[in-house]
């Protein structure tokens, strides 16, 4: 019974880790995009290059952070959570244990 | 590669913001009474994984500025600005110097993912590392670059 319950959560960590990840893809899509056009403005207006390369880079630093929010909470689900979600079935297997005994 | 002084500026502005964030949690971890030396180690990893990513990302950005070539724009079109028709507001096809710049930002962003998820692994999985001290400095950027906004907007409204 427990092994399944463990089993099942391995599973729910993985699932969960993979689908954040994919919270990944979107960022480079959009920040590629994003540069792309501003080069075209540089290309444009020579002149703007100083303020359009700081807005560039702070748009780029905001759209990454959707992809390190994605990786952080997929490696939190695989190394963290798993020892975590065990640890506390455990317990309360035990603690179940002794009060039906 | 020179690196630009609006780089030099944005990179230094972020360390010192994410050091505060980071010198704050530090502090955080004293209150609840669960510091100790992997704290300081783990938060040290962290600062420097985000400072590092954001450099070489503003790096890859100034290079892309940097190769993008004066576009030619043709003087009628420049004469008869006022004028926007539906063929204006068309999506004009990106030249090559821009795709270039595209190419080059999304292979920079999926090599530094790839390194940001090498170090988050090794600071999760080491024992020298706290975890939580590790991967938390990664999302103070953020926060720097939102607080700058709120704080630029109350002294432009004050003015």
């Amino acid at each position: 019974m427990i092994e399944l319950a463990i089993g099942i959560i391995l599973a729910g960590c993985g699932i969960g880790a993979g689908l954040a990840l994919i919270a990944g893809i979107g960022p480079g899509i959009g920040e590629g995009n994003a540069v792309a056009k501003a080069c075209e403005a540089i290309g444009r207006q020579p002149e703007s290059r100083g303020s359009v390369t700081s807005t560039m880079i702070m748009g780029c630093a905001i759209a990454e952070t959707t992809g390190l929010y994605g990786l952080v909470i997929g490696i939190l689900l695989i190394f963290v959570a798993p020892g975590i979600f065990v640890g506390t079935l455990k317990s309360a297997m035990e603690g179940w244990a002794a009060a039906f005994h | 590669m020179k690196v630009q002084p609006a780089v030099r500026q944005e990179t230094a502005r972020i360390a010192l913001g994410t050091g505060i964030l980071t010198v704050l949690m530090i502090a955080v971890f004293l209150i609840i009474g669960r510091f100790d030396w992997t704290v300081l180690t783990g938060a040290l990893l962290g600062w420097a994984a985000a400072v590092g990513n954001f450099f070489l990302m503003a790096l890859t950005v100034q290079k892309a500025a940097d190769d993008m070539k004066p576009i030619e724009t043709p003087e009628a079109e420049t004469a008869d600005g006022d004028e926007e028709t539906d063929e204006d507001e068309k999506e004009q096809p990106l030249s090559e110097d821009a795709k270039r710049g595209k190419q080059r930002v999304q292979l920079s962003y999926t090599l530094r993912m790839l390194g940001l998820g090498v170090i988050a692994i090794l600071g999760v999985t080491l024992p020298w590392f706290q975890s939580v001290a590790v991967l938390v400095p990664l999302l103070f950027p953020r926060l720097v670059i939102a607080f700058e906004g709120i704080l630029m907007n109350r002294n432009n409204s004050g003015q």
